[in-house]
């Protein structure tokens, strides 16, 4: 038992030490967060409590020149309807691609996985193009279909690289039983695969949150629906060095999808039902 | 693999297997692959983006500029990301998997540790450069400290070869909690009795790992190993948060020469032309490391 | 057996398109990129003068009067440069573009104003006008030359006057260095390095030769020539230890916060930097002087500028009308003009002086120069270097200086690049 225990606090105090020095970034924003430009600048480690205030926070809340709760609420929506769509498409494409032998399929992977070597910003204004063509530009559903389709590929390689850990057994188990291959996939399969359904939700809903150009672009500056990184990253152009206003808005951006993350993650860890895998 | 089916039957099944890649497939195949082919065909063309200015075909001409590069500037850039992609892909690789295993079982120290992990990746990247501009910056936290304690500040930024080492740093740290999370989703699939049946059978933890976790992880790797690898290639926002490409060229990466050099220059056939080799390269290494996985992965599947 | 095969995986077909189809049959077609209300939109530059709320204020009295609503939009995390080509391939360009001037590329995009009186009356109409047509208007003259200085530290160093001389120039930031001055010459990073560098030079290199975008353009000159006897002076400064490569990797915002803390002997700034001081006066005495020149006979040479507030009229505007008046508001309308001064100060002929003292300075000086240049990096009109991305590479490898790099070898380097690069 002592051995377990030695090392089990060995385990603890890395572990410890390790995020005590990934946390001191997060320390930093925050603590700027309630700072004057000055002395960010000049100790942007330590908090002089005298001066803390939290009038640039309220400041940074009321100076994007737009709701912000509704801000947050197109943002959340387009982190559903995308994830949604790219992972709606990508479970039976990948089932289909992981349990498919053949060159055919090899080559179906690798046709979606050669998405993720393009940088989205290249093809943004391309895609544009078959937005307008297909009617859909300036529209919240182009929008989510073009995020949508940046991630796919992500999407479709992580669960087959999933789905090929799965036992076949399983499949070949329940179709013997007369399940047709629509019962199998989301009857049987797919809650096995929580936690990688649960990891693609969170990275897409990252993706998804943090682009705040395609959105722009998209559905046009006109539009009614802004999200927040988009209206959010108004007040920080290119040029900002007013970290005044840059950490309290940083800090509006990034803790609600912490927030989501926090949630979600329990999901990754779901497990196995019992008893799911048999030899 | 033995065929229980007649051939007829196996056309028809993988025909409607076919079938339920279609939505994917159309979805992707308009919004990516269609622009895609836009992207191609400006590589070929001196275009600035206007429309109202229509592109003009000049063959390969800008692939020779970027082959030949007479003056040496795009050179740099391909160093400059072929030592990220591979240092990075070592050390993202390596942090993720030492800390899944660590952090494998759901208690709530791990949990909070796993957020502390992830949460860089939830900055978006121009963030992650400006706050650590913050702390390594000449006049940021970590000089500020070592200046009031009398020692000269180190040049995080202002040396070339120490802004190189600085973001590759940077970039990991944004970067592993991908991975991470990864490991941790095929860790749960690892049967936990095969491991159990080990341990009774008197194998020592690292045992466990090398002949039942690690064969039985095989695909997982292979997807964080390319997943890492191309997100390493694609590296651009970090660099403009936090060194702009400076000192002079020492972290313009790639990508940052497509997007901020030629995209803003207006040179839209040159930046599609240099995408097009990105996107070659980077097929031509996903392919390889897809390709060696292979062995690797059947062997997965036979411990399942 | 295949029959029910082909209808379990026209199920799967139909199973996978469910969310697609949802979300294209809810399409509410919001296809609004058109200002077809009588609206104008003008995308603009936002920085920490020039923020939201001030643009906001500034067009209200003409949205009052002319009912026309103006929408402010900032490019939001990328530069104007870079959104309006953007904007112009989404099919979304705005009416009203500021703070960019045309390029080769834009010039085509844009609305010819020439025919407008008020036009050719705004200030440096002249200077940025391509052969003889106005495409860009602005309200005023940022002048770009200026060394700020402290003079306290000045005082203590022992120097009297501020150098006109590069030998004068030499020897001040010897006394600064001595004096125990942290940074004598403050340098900063990015986009800084490139134009402090070129505002140092503007003088000497218009004395040398006047009108040298031109020279190089035509190949009597080359970028290389131009630019080499600058290099060296910043290569001694460099081995001298008066500026570091730590302060190249120092933004300007940092280095402006030095200045203001009494760290700095000598900032090379544009005018704009007078709004900075104003909101955070330091503790100290500032002054301003002229780059130096060769010659004490010459001194003050001709001094960088450019135009302020500059404004572009797209020429696909659904509201050309709405849009062009909206312009001629802003530069011509006293109560506009002195708000934008405001904001970002600039030099006007008949400009109120404002109370801001460091502005007043500026203003002195620049009515002492005996005449204005446009710098290199301002590709527009007949003084346009037939390159884009000029700073960012002239940044990029003067910062080789600060690595030891030789002036000869940088110059080199620069030339080889206009040489490739230029069009045609």
């Amino acid at each position: 038992m002592t051995r377990t225990s030695v090392r089990s606090a060995v385990r603890v105090a890395v572990v410890a030490v390790l995020s005590i020095a990934m946390l001191v970034p997060m320390y930093i924003m925050v603590v700027n967060a309630f700072k004057p430009q000055q002395e960010i600048l000049l100790s942007p480690l330590g908090l002089d409590l005298a001066t803390a205030t939290t009038e640039h926070l309220a400041a940074a809340w009321q100076n994007t020149s737009f709701p912000v709760v509704e801000g947050y609420a197109v943002t959340l929506f387009l982190v559903l309807a995308c994830n949604v769509v790219a992972i709606g498409t990508s479970v039976p494409a990948a089932y289909a691609i992981a349990r498919t032998p053949g060159p055919m399929f090899r080559f179906l992977l690798f046709f979606f996985v050669a998405g993720m070597f393009v940088p989205a910003q290249i093809i943004l204004v391309p895609a544009i193009f078959v937005l307008k063509a297909t009617g859909l530009m300036g529209t919240l559903p182009g929008l989510v279909l073009f995020m949508a389709s940046t991630m796919i590929p992500f999407t479709l390689f992580i669960f087959s690289g999933y789905i090929r850990m799965l036992p076949r057994s399983l499949d070949e188990a329940a179709s013997i039983d007369g399940a047709g291959r629509q019962r199998i996939l989301w009857t049987i399969v797919f809650p096995l695969m929580r936690p990688i359904v649960a990891t693609a939700f969170i990275l897409n809903a990252l993706s998804a949150w943090n682009d705040f150009v395609s959105p722009q672009l998209i559905l046009g500056p006109g539009s009614e629906f802004k999200t927040i990184t988009t209206g959010v990253y108004a007040a920080v152009s290119t040029y900002t060095t007013n970290y005044e206003i840059v950490f309290p808005t940083l800090l509006l951006a990034v803790v609600p999808i912490l927030l989501i993350f926090v949630v979600m993650q329990r999901h990754i860890m779901g497990g196995l039902s019992a008893g799911a895998v048999k030899g | 693999m033995a065929r229980t089916t007649t051939s007829r039957r196996g056309f028809v099944s993988s025909l409607a297997n076919g079938l339920m890649t279609i939505p994917a497939a159309a979805v992707y195949a308009g919004l990516t692959v269609v622009p895609v082919g836009f992207a191609v065909y400006y590589s070929f063309t001196r275009y600035n983006g206007i429309p109202s200015q229509p592109p003009t075909w000049v063959g390969f001409e800008n692939y020779a500029r970027v082959i030949q590069d007479p003056i040496g500037d795009l050179r740099p850039a391909v160093v400059v990301t072929t030592l990220i992609a591979v240092v990075g892909a070592f050390l993202v690789n390596g942090a993720a998997l030492a800390l899944a295993l660590l952090l494998r079982r759901t208690t709530p120290f791990n949990t909070f540790a796993r957020v502390v992990m992830f949460y860089p990746h939830v900055l978006s990247a121009l963030i992650v450069g400006f706050l650590w501009q913050a702390i390594l910056g000449p006049q940021g936290a970590v000089n500020n400290l070592l200046e009031s304690r009398g020692t000269s500040s180190l040049p995080f930024l202002a040396d070339p070869d120490w802004a190189l080492a600085t973001l590759i740093v940077v970039i990991v740290w944004a970067q592993f909690g991908v991975q991470l999370v990864l490991y941790l989703a095929g860790l749960q699939a690892v049967s936990p009795e095969l491991q159990e049946a080990a341990r009774l059978d008197g194998a020592g933890s690292v045992q466990v790992f090398r002949h039942v976790t690690w064969p039985a992880l095989a695909p997982t790797v292979t997807v964080t190993i390319v997943t890492s690898v191309l997100s390493l290639l694609k590296v651009y926002d970090v660099v403009l948060g936090l060194t702009n490409g400076g000192p002079g060229d020492a972290t313009q990466t790639w990508a940052y020469e497509i997007l901020a050099v030629s995209f803003a220059n207006n040179k839209v056939g040159l930046a599609c032309a240099q995408a097009v080799l990105l996107v070659l390269v980077a097929g031509i290494l996903s392919f390889t490391i897809i390709a060696l996985r292979r062995r690797a992965e059947e062997g997965a599947e036979a411990v399942g | 057996m295949s029959t029910s095969f082909r209808r379990r995986a026209r199920g799967a077909v139909a199973l996978g398109f469910v969310p697609v189809l949802a979300l294209a049959a809810c399409s509410s077609g919001d296809a609004s990129a058109e200002t077809d209300d009588g609206s104008v939109r003008m995308l603009v530059n936002i920085t920490d003068n020039l923020t939201q709320a001030k643009w906001e204020e500034l067009v209200l009295p003409f949205e009052e009067e002319s009912g026309i609503d103006v929408k402010i939009e900032g490019p939001s995390g990328q530069s104007v440069s870079e959104s309006f080509p953007a904007l112009l391939a989404a099919g979304t360009a705005p009416d009203v573009i500021e703070s960019i001037v045309p390029g080769p590329d834009t010039a085509p995009e844009l609305l010819d104003l020439t025919e407008h009186e008020w036009a050719s009356g705004t200030p440096m109409a002249d200077l940025y006008s391509t052969d003889g047509t106005i495409n860009v208007v602005g309200v005023g003259m940022q002048e770009q030359s200026l060394m700020y200085y402290n003079a306290d530290l000045f005082e203590e160093a022992g120097i009297t006057e501020p150098p006109a001389t590069w030998d004068e120039f030499d020897a001040a930031l010897a006394a600064l260095d001595s004096a125990g001055v942290a940074t004598p010459v403050a340098f900063a990073s990015d986009w800084a390095t490139g134009v402090q560098i070129q505002q140092i030079w503007h003088p000497q290199q218009n004395l040398t030769t006047p009108g040298w975008q031109q020279s190089v353009a035509d190949g009597s000159s080359t970028l290389g020539d131009q630019f080499q006897p600058v290099f060296e002076h910043v290569a001694d400064w460099v081995e001298a230890g008066y500026t570091t490569a730590d302060d190249v990797a120092t933004d300007t915002g940092t280095q402006e916060a030095n200045f203001i803390a009494g760290e700095v002997g000598i900032y090379p700034m544009g005018s704009w930097f007078s709004t900075t001081l104003a909101a955070s006066p330091p503790d100290f005495e500032v002054g301003v002087f002229a780059p130096p020149v060769d010659d004490a006979a010459d001194a003050p040479g001709p001094m960088g500028a450019t135009i302020a507030f500059p404004y572009m009229v797209w020429k696909g505007t659904a509201n050309p009308d709405g849009a062009t008046a909206l312009v001629e508001y802003l530069v011509t309308d006293d109560a506009a003009i002195a708000k934008q001064a405001e904001m970002d100060s600039f030099s006007r002929e008949g400009l109120e002086p404002s109370d801001n003292e460091y502005a007043g300075l500026v203003q002195e000086l620049s009515d002492s120069a005996p005449s204005y240049v446009v710098p290199g990096n301002q590709t527009v009109g007949d003084y346009a270097l037939p390159v884009a991305g000029f700073n960012p590479k002239f940044t990029e490898l003067a910062q080789g200086l600060w690595q030891g790099r030789s002036p000869a070898d940088v110059a080199a380097d620069l030339t080889a690049w206009y040489e490739t690069e230029k069009r045609g």
